[in-house]
This record gives structure tokens, C-alpha cells and sequence, in this order.
């Protein structure tokens, strides 16, 4: 059966190959008026018996595909125009916007391509982040859960502002302990145990924007630590990164990555180990762009009564994300304080006076 | 004696009754319409219309022809919108045309005038025809 | 008897008729107001403490009906409304620029503290807890168990054991079948490399990749050894060194030995293109063992076959998917495959004839089916 695409969507020589379905069968599904392999995404060989598909659905999808692939093709044709003009042009202000317009136009080209939708409704963990189109979708997911998620958590929670001021997400960020069995991303607010969290944790983060070379600053914080001599608490860094360059392929900062570039840990991981009736701390962990070209330098940063918001403003540190977990008290704290060889924690009142 | 006299009396009622109901040949008959009736009242969902149960890569394709669909109206509106506004920059022209021309014609023809309406014999255009053409007999009202 | 009790009931009855009548031939009366000779006595509403006043946990600032005040920073509130402090401080009365139509009752920490705090500030805490120096005290509230805590204690401490045994037995049998696959190790390096082989057991279990699990295995045991050297200072650098060096060294010889296959199973290791390979060759044998999957074969090939299949070098979805193409659970209802009657060799399946509209009896070869899996 011939396919229905005749134009743009399946041409891949100036397109990415990562624009197209992988699973053959899948594809053929979407390139033809009918399902030839039959509903190839349903598992139960009962209901690919049992499955029809829509009557009518076969006549219509072609020119439904061939117009929505021959708008696509007219976008084309203006990202070629704008393309010439970028040669032309020498203009900084004007070429960036000229470039912010053909980074919408690439998404407007594909946004509606079949083989696309599939790919980012059912196959987000593959997807290849350089693409405008498929950053495009994750953002979009991102801000119909995620970006609601963190924020709800880090308001209800007063880690804004007990950590910082405020935050404009930019940037998803995953967070998880891979020093353990059970490999999972945390929620943002979870209580997790001290054995969970007593190696470091590693995390992801993805940006929605073109990004090749940023830098990035990663703390994690606990604003929770009690201050015994003003009655009050004080914040303690437990891990601090620097100048650790992600982009859109790799937004990974794992312990592969750090044994590799161990100039990237300026402050060593101490996992939180609360002290008995101090409550559940608050383990803030703080993604930061650094300005372009700015290097965070070389100094003595103090782990106790540590001021963020002070080390983000001298730096030239902008919040583009966040995440957190709670920790509190366990039975299994004293073991990880004897593992970094914190001695032994002291014991609070139960009652508070 | 009672059930012998119900029996007896029964398909007398029965008749009248059937003559007072509307005649349907298709359908159920009407004993079964009430239990029918009478079930699905009490399983409201029933009554809901089923949802479209689409495999992904179906349910893909019908997003894409919901879109180029949208696309297209969208697509539709805007040259509408576009032969509206030639239509109207070129009576706006034609305006300006006659104003520079004879200012006194210009005058007249954008005069305002108290109970003005629209003249009955100028149809308003419409995408279909009406379904009376024309008033043949109209007569303009006479004015005072 | 009888007759006293009929002119107790009879005047009864006509007291009633009298009162009846007596009701029914009263004056109208007047129409009086609701609210009319009501009245309760004062309920002592309004401002206890006042600004600037210092108060202590639980004091009553403020009794309303209604949220007249509205609680502010430390202050709560009670059913009736009744503002109380829940930090002990100077009572202040205030207004917040967020919400311009209430009024506030908050209690600032500090004398000289005034409310609202700054928007962005970090908020505004007090410990209230003191360090317990007494060690008794001390460890009598660490020993202190809530009641869920100490319910659910035996049961995580059983659980807890059982899983201990499991793990220890697991390393156990590891470091027994380690010499099949390493024979030159010594039983140092034998207990280290199956702990190291529990290790990577687990993460695989736990959906890591082989390379990842192997990666984590080496970093968790260096990391670990790093904190013995800079945090508990356990071991000198040289001892921290050498061990590491060792351990490299264990590594290299264990991870080039054995490998997990994907059931978990200590085997021979295969490096990425000895495991291409061998699929390949898996494959081809088992395209000359089986070349057509809808012609039933014997006992001895299926055998042959599931042993081919499950090599390994193959996934679990691999396998399956090998399986699917190979070995057909059910072969297709050609002539040679249906019986006639009912025999040792033939399985009867009815089924309806929709043509007919008859119920069928339909017997099939049984070789035309898998069977149940045969070693």
C-alpha cells in the first residue's frame, strides 16, 4: 500500500531521522488509510481480534495528512527566507530574533505530523530533546503537571520563601537515588528514609529551550537546621556543584558524570540526617543558570548558616528550578551520622516550650 | 368469582386500551416499552453514549483530521475576513473618490436621515436563498 | 367499683370539654413582636490582651463572633472564632496589604518586631525546643516509641531479618558457583567479588542496566571506602589506596568473567559483539532447526530449540519474541494437523458453524499444539 505522505513528512534529507516513528509497523500504521499490520499498539491478542477501527477514518486521513503536510511544506518555505536573511544580517538583536522566530517556525512545521504526536504522547522517555518540536510538547506536558506540582509543593511547603525569594520555573527538574536498589524519580515532598537518602542523588534536568554550552549551579539545602543559640534555625548546604555544563541532548548530573568531572562538586554530599523531634526538614535542591560566559570561582564555601540567597546574587545566579524532599528523624539516622562520621546527634525536647 | 370475572373482562380492557394508543408498527409492543423504559431509568448510564474506544495509532489520526479540519476553518475565515476588508477599503475609496470630486454628492450620500431603515426591496444577502423569493404584492408604506 | 371508675372518666371528660371551651372562648390576643422580652446575658466578646502586650502559648487574645480579626503570623483560631496565641511574643494589630479588607492579629517573636514581615522574607521561626544534656532523659526520649511505631516495630524487624537471610544466602550461593566461572581466586577475593555480585543482583532486580548495575557496584564500594578515609578516618590513605587498587583489580578479572543473564543466573560473561554474535548464530540455528513454525516438530527439536533459545545472550523480550516466532503455541488448522475421531493423539474442540448453525466436533493432532514446556 502506497503511503499517504507524498511530500515533506517523508523527506528526511534536510529533516531529522528522529522525526520519524522508529517501530516500522507503527509507522505504516500512520503513513497509511487503513492499519495494515493491523492495531499494532494494543498488546492483547483479543482485542487486536476484536478492534475496528472508525468507519470512514480511512477515506478522510489522507487529505487530512496531504493539507496538514502541505501547510507544512509553506512553513518550510519561510524558514528557507528566514534562513537567507540570517546570512545577511550582522545585527546581534535582529539575528536573535530572526532565530526565535525560526525556532517557532520548526515547531509550527511539525507540530502537526502524525509520526510526531505519536511519539510525544507515547514515547516521552526516547524522545530526542534537540528537536524544537518534541521540546515543544515536553514543555507542554510539563506545565499542564510538573510545573504546577513543584510549585504547589514549594509554596505549601514555604520553601519560598524560607530558601529563596521566589521561582519562575524554566527548567524540569528529576531527581532520584540510583546509589539504591529501587530506581525511581522522587515527587516533589516526598518523606523518604535516611538509608534512601544517605548516598547522592542524581538528577536531570531538561530544558525547553535551545541549549548547547550553559552552566549550570546545583545546592541542596535545609533550612530546617535547628540554631539552638537564637531559639530559631539556620540553613545548612548539603551539596553544592558548580559550573556543570548541560544541554538539550545531556541534562544528566549523575555520579558517571561527576567521577568524570569531579571539579564540578565544590561542596561534598552530607546526607540530611534530622535530629530526634526536630520535625521533618525540608531538603530544597536548587537548579541555577549562570549568567552566559560567568564561571562560578574557586572559594571557601561554609556548609552551616549558609545564605543562598546571598551566594545566588554575588554569583550571578538566576532560580530556574527546583526540587525537594522531606526527611525527619529514623531509626537508621544514627547509623548513616556514624557512616560520615558525624557523631551522634543530640536529642531534642519533645515538647516544645 | 372475582378472578373468573376479571378474566372475562380482561381483553375487553385490553382492546380499549390499545385503541386509545398510537398506532406503531416497528417498536416494541407497549408492555415491553414500559419495562424497558423502566430499566433504563434505573441505569442512567446506559443511556450515555459510548465512548470511542480508539487504539493509538488510530486515535493519533483522528486528532490529525480534527486538526487539519481546524486548520482549514481557521484557513477559511481569515480569506472571508480578507474579501470583507477589500470590500470595505474599496467602498471607503470610492468615498474618499467622491468626496474629492464633488463634496456636495459626498454630503448627500452620507447624510443622515431620521427614520431611515433599510429598504425592504433590498434584500440583505445571505448565503441561501429565502424561502419566499420576493413580495410580489408589497406596497411601500405611505409616509406621513 | 365500676361505677366510680365511669364518673371519674365522666368528669374527666368534661373537664376536658370545659378547658376546650374555655380555650376556644378566649379573648384574641394581641400580636406581639418576635424578638419581644428576649435578652441573654453579655458574652464578654472583645480584645483581651492588647497591642504590644506580651503573651504566653494558648493565651486568649480576642473573643468575636465571627473573624471581625482574622488570625495573622503565629496566631490561631478557635470554633467560636476566638483568636489564640500559639508563639509566645507581643501581641500586635495589623493590617496586610494582600488581603486590604481584613484586619490581622499577629504575635511578633521580637519586642521591637513589627507585623506584617516583609513579603519575601524568609519567615520568621522559633525553635522552642532545648537540646536534653541529661543522657537518661536523653536516651529515654530516643528509645521513646509512638504507639504506630511501636505496633508496626516486630513486624519491619521480622521482615527486616527475613530479607537479611535471603541476602546473605544469596552471596552465599554466589560465592559457591563463583569458582565454576573464576577457579584462580582466592576466598578473600571470592567473599568480595560475590558481595560485589549481590550487589549488581540487586540494581538489575531493581531495572538498572548491566552497566550501570556494575557501574554503581564500583562507585558505592568507593564512595563507601572514601568516607572510611576522609569522614571516619578508619583507614589511612595507603590502606584506602591499596584497597581501592584491589578491588580495581577484582573488577577487571570478575566483570570480564561472569555476567547475569536475564533471570538472574550467574553466567559467562559476553562482551557486546561475542553476544551480537552469538544471537546470530542462535538465530540462524534456529532457522535451520525450525525452518517452517507451522509444521510441528518433535519432542527432541522443541528441546533443542527452547535450549537455543533461551541462551544467554538473548533479553526477556527477546526470548519472547523468539518464542513467538519459533515455537507457536498453537499451529494453524491445516488437513495434516486434524484427526478424525477421537484417539490418544487428538484433542476434541467444539465449536459453533455459524454457516450450519451446528456445533462442531473438531479433532486435532495434538502435535499441532506446544505443550506444556518439556526439559
Amino acid at each position: 500500500m502506497s503511503s499517504v505522505s507524498k511530500g515533506i513528512w517523508s523527506n528526511f534529507a534536510r529533516r531529522s531521522q528522529s522525526l520519524a516513528l522508529r517501530n516500522r509497523n507503527l509507522q505504516k500504521a500512520l503513513l497509511s488509510p487503513t492499519l495494515p499490520h493491523g492495531p499494532v499498539s494494543l498488546k492483547k491478542r483479543s482485542s487486536k481480534d476484536k478492534y475496528q477501527s472508525p468507519i470512514g477514518m480511512d477515506e478522510i486521513y489522507p487529505l487530512a495528512y496531504q493539507y496538514l503536510e502541505s501547510q507544512s511544506e509553506k512553513t518550510y518555505k519561510k524558514i528557507e527566507e528566514i534562513e537567507k536573511q540570517l546570512e545577511e544580517v550582522a545585527d546581534s538583536t535582529t539575528k536573535s530574533q530572526l532565530k526565535d522566530r525560526k525556532t517557532q517556525l520548526e515547531v509550527d512545521a511539525e507540530v502537526n505530523n502524525p509520526e510526531i504526536i505519536y511519539n510525544s504522547l507515547f514515547g516521552t522517555n526516547s524522545i530526542d530533546r534537540t528537536q524544537p518540536v518534541y521540546r515543544h510538547y515536553l514543555e507542554k506536558q510539563w506545565k499542564d503537571y510538573g510545573r504546577m506540582l513543584i510549585m504547589q509543593r514549594l509554596e505549601t511547603l514555604a520553601v519560598i520563601p524560607d530558601t529563596l525569594a521566589t521561582l519562575d520555573p524554566q527548567v524540569d527538574v528529576r531527581l532520584k537515588f540510583p546509589g539504591n536498589n529501587i530506581e525511581r524519580w522522587i515527587e516533589p515532598g516526598d518523606i523518604l528514609s535516611s538509608n534512601a537518602t544517605c548516598r547522592p542523588p542524581s538528577l536531570e534536568v531538561i530544558e525547553f529551550k535551545e541549549s548547547k554550552n550553559d552552566l549550570y549551579t546545583v545546592l541542596i539545602v535545609d533550612p530546617d537546621t535547628p540554631d539552638v543559640e537564637n531559639d530559631s534555625f539556620s540553613t545548612t548546604l548539603h551539596w553544592g556543584l558548580k559550573n556543570v555544563a548541560l544541554s538539550n541532548e545531556d541534562g544528566v548530573i549523575d555520579a558517571k558524570k561527576l567521577v568524570g568531572n569531579p571539579e564540578y562538586e565544590f561542596v561534598s554530599y552530607l546526607p540530611p540526617t534530622p535530629e530526634k523531634n526536630t520535625g521533618n526538614h525540608r531538603i530544597a535542591v536548587w537548579v541555577f543558570r549562570q549568567a552566559e560566559g560567568k564561571k562560578v570561582d574557586e572559594g571557601a564555601v561554609e556548609r552551616g548558616s549558609f545564605d543562598i540567597r546571598k551566594f545566588a546574587e554575588e554569583n550571578e545566579l538566576t532560580a530556574v528550578g527546583a526540587h525537594l524532599w522531606r526527611s525527619v528523624w529514623d531509626r537508621n539516622t544514627e547509623n548513616v551520622r556514624k557512616m560520615y562520621g558525624l557523631g551522634r546527634g543530640r536529642i531534642f525536647s519533645r515538647d516544645r516550650n | 368469582m372475582f378472578s373468573r370475572l376479571a378474566r372475562r373482562q380482561l381483553p375487553a380492557v385490553r382492546q380499549l386500551q390499545q385503541a386509545r394508543l398510537k398506532r406503531s408498527k416497528a417498536g416494541l409492543n407497549p408492555d415491553a416499552q414500559r419495562v424497558v423504559t423502566q430499566l433504563s431509568v434505573m441505569s442512567a448510564g446506559r443511556k450515555m453514549p459510548k465512548m470511542l474506544k480508539l487504539c493509538n495509532e488510530d486515535y493519533v489520526k483522528h486528532k490529525t483530521i480534527m486538526k487539519a479540519w481546524s486548520v482549514r476553518r481557521k484557513e477559511q475565515i481569515r480569506e472571508e475576513e480578507e474579501v470583507l476588508k477589500k470590500q470595505y477599503e474599496g467602498m471607503k475609496e470610492a468615498s474618499e473618490d467622491l468626496k474629492r470630486v464633488n463634496e456636495r454628492l459626498f454630503e448627500l450620500s452620507n447624510r443622515h436621515e431620521y427614520g431611515k431603515r433599510f429598504p425592504l426591496e433590498l434584500r440583505v444577502p445571505t448565503e441561501y436563498p429565502a424561502r419566499q423569493v420576493w413580495y410580489y404584492d408589497y406596497v411601500r408604506k405611505r409616509e406621513e | 367499683m365500676f361505677s366510680a371508675l365511669k364518673s371519674d372518666l365522666l368528669g374527666r371528660i368534661q373537664n376536658s370539654v370545659a378547658l376546650l371551651t374555655l380555650v376556644r372562648g378566649a379573648h384574641k390576643k394581641a400580636g406581639g413582636s418576635k424578638t419581644y422580652m428576649q435578652d441573654s446575658p453579655g458574652k464578654r466578646l472583645g480584645p483581651k490582651k492588647h497591642e504590644g502586650e506580651k503573651v504566653s502559648v494558648g493565651q486568649i487574645i480576642m473573643r468575636q463572633r465571627g473573624t471581625k480579626w482574622y488570625p495573622g503570623s503565629n496566631v490561631g483560631i478557635g470554633k467560636d472564632h476566638t483568636l489564640f496565641a500559639m508563639e509566645p511574643g507581643y501581641v500586635r494589630y495589623y493590617l496586610d496589604p494582600f488581603h486590604p479588607k481584613r484586619k490581622f492579629i499577629g504575635i511578633a517573636l521580637g519586642k521591637d518586631e513589627r507585623l506584617p514581615y516583609e513579603h519575601f522574607d524568609a519567615t520568621h521561626r522559633r525553635l522552642g525546643r532545648t537540646v536534653l544534656e541529661n543522657p537518661v532523659a536523653a536516651k529515654r526520649e530516643e528509645e521513646y516509641m509512638s504507639r504506630k511505631e511501636s505496633l508496626a516495630l516486630p513486624e519491619i524487624l521480622k521482615e527486616k531479618g527475613i530479607r537479611d537471610q535471603r541476602r546473605a544466602a544469596k552471596i552465599a550461593l554466589l560465592a559457591k558457583r563463583l569458582p565454576e566461572f573464576i577457579p584462580e581466586l582466592d576466598d578473600e577475593s571470592v567473599s568480595l567479588a560475590a558481595e560485589r555480585l549481590g550487589a549488581i543482583d540487586g540494581f538489575l532486580r531493581g531495572g538498572k542496566s548491566l552497566e550501570d548495575a556494575r557501574f554503581y557496584a564500583t562507585y558505592n564500594y568507593n564512595y563507601d571506602l572514601k568516607l572510611r578515609l576522609d569522614a571516619t578516618k578508619e583507614v589511612t590513605p595507603e590502606i584506602s589506596e591499596e584497597l581501592k587498587k584491589k578491588y580495581a583489580e577484582l573488577v577487571n578479572i570478575v566483570d570480564s568473567r561472569v555476567m547475569f543473564d536475564a533471570k538472574f543466573n550467574l553466567c559467562k560473561n559476553l562482551t557486546d559483539e561475542e553476544r551480537e554474535q552469538k544471537k546470530q548464530e542462535n538465530v540462524a540455528a534456529l532457522k535451520e532447526l525450525i525452518p517452517d513454525a507451522n509444521i510441528p516438530v518433535d519432542k527432541k527439536v522443541k528441546i533443542q530449540a527452547w535450549g537455543l533459545i533461551e541462551d544467554t545472550c538473548f533479553s526477556l523480550s527477546e526470548r519472547l519474541h523468539l518464542k513467538r516466532r519459533f515455537l507457536k503455541p498453537v499451529l494453524p488448522e491445516s488437513a495434516e494437523l486434524l484427526g478424525d475421531e477421537k484417539t490418544k493423539n487428538t484433542v476434541a474442540i467444539s465449536r459453533m458453524n455459524y454457516d450450519t448453525r451446528r456445533v462442531e466436533t473438531v479433532y486435532r493432532l495434538k502435535k499441532g499444539f506446544l505443550g506444556q514446556r518439556v526439559n
